[in-house]
């Protein structure tokens, strides 16, 4: 490949934390690519965990692959194995996924840029964990129209009726739960981008959750599993980094 | 561990896929505020982002398409 005046290593960005803040001394995980270890470096008060990865083959390869959901599954979970070892360390602002910088000169103008919305959002994310709920409908609702459709309009209606009977938004208990967990969350925010298509899925968001919290958080979530028992299930996964809660540092 | 957000099974049980997709779900959440779509040429261009609207959708077609067929994702062939 030619070299260019610009052509060192591309810099795979995971996330942002600060240096004063205790830091992984090495982290285990396998790089993005597979290939390059994460490491940090210091940026002013910053540490930017990267990569090195090759700007041509790797770049090329992300865009050729973001629509193969092999690819895009693995390389998530590479990200978020770096990204998760440096959470349970030390604050951390997670970058999006697939940020890559052509190197360290721009990747520290970029975050000395942004140093004061990063410093807000280091306040907002400190002590806090990412969490996700869902609820979802264990009993189908009975179908008022079960006779077969005996034509295609007819099918129709009958599939649009069924839709509408759908528990979900105007479901008063599960807008309980909702309001509740919000009240002990610091912010949250909609998920379920890739998952959201299962039909029996009543509700799902994201929170961020102070740590001091938790206790109450599972208080909460207990109390409602039981009062469900049969009628709504409940899943909560987590704790994540804080990654829904970081558009700020953009 | 932070590492492998555990799915915590509240009550009943849950598909074999959830992980992945929470973690899907999670991951690519960062930022999701899209400014059109991608730069993909390194060269010059300093940050190089991919649009995610586009992928997302994409896979929540492809996760679709997986579920019309089958709930369950294949399992690999071997065990851990």
């Amino acid at each position: 490949m030619k070299a260019t005046s610009n052509s060192g290593p591309g810099l795979y960005l995971y996330g942002v934390s600060r240096s004063a803040a205790a830091r992984p001394a090495r982290l285990r995980s396998a790089g993005v690519d597979g290939v390059h270890p994460p490491h940090p470096r210091a940026c002013d008060e910053f540490v930017c965990w990267v990569s090195d990865v090759d700007p041509h083959g790797f770049a090329a390869a992300m865009q050729r692959n973001m629509e193969n959901l092999d690819w895009l599954a693995l390389h998530s979970v590479r990200h978020q194995q770096v990204v998760g070892e440096i959470a349970a360390k030390t604050t951390v602002i997670p970058a999006r996924f697939a940020t890559v910088f052509s190197g360290e000169a721009a990747l520290f103008k970029n975050v000395r840029a942004r140093k004061s919305a990063l410093g807000k959002v280091f306040l907002k994310i400190a002590n806090a964990e990412e969490w996700g709920v869902k609820v979802f409908a264990e009993a189908r609702p009975a179908r008022a129209a079960t006779r077969a459709a005996s034509s295609g309009k007819q099918y129709l209606q009958q599939k649009a009726a069924r839709l509408k009977q759908r528990p979900g938004r105007n479901d008063t208990q599960v807008a309980e739960l909702a309001t509740k967990l919000e009240r002990l969350a610091q912010a949250s925010a909609p998920t379920g981008k890739v998952s959201g298509a299962r039909p029996d899925l009543l509700w799902q968001a994201t929170f961020l959750l102070s740590r001091a919290r938790r206790k109450q958080w599972d208080q909460t979530l207990k109390q409602f599993v039981k009062r469900w028992e049969g009628a709504r299930r409940i899943e909560v996964n987590g704790p994540w980094p804080p990654y829904s809660f970081v558009s700020d540092a953009e | 561990m932070p590492n492998n957000p555990e799915t915590v099974q509240l009550a009943g049980t849950s598909q074999e896929d959830a992980s992945l997709l929470d973690i899907l779900d999670h991951v690519l959440n960062a930022g999701v505020v899209v400014q059109g779509s991608v730069v993909i040429s390194v060269a010059g261009v300093d940050l190089v982002y991919v649009g995610l609207n586009v992928v997302l959708t994409s896979v929540e077609t492809a996760l679709r398409n997986l579920r019309g067929e089958d709930l369950r994702p294949k399992k690999a062939s071997g065990n851990e």
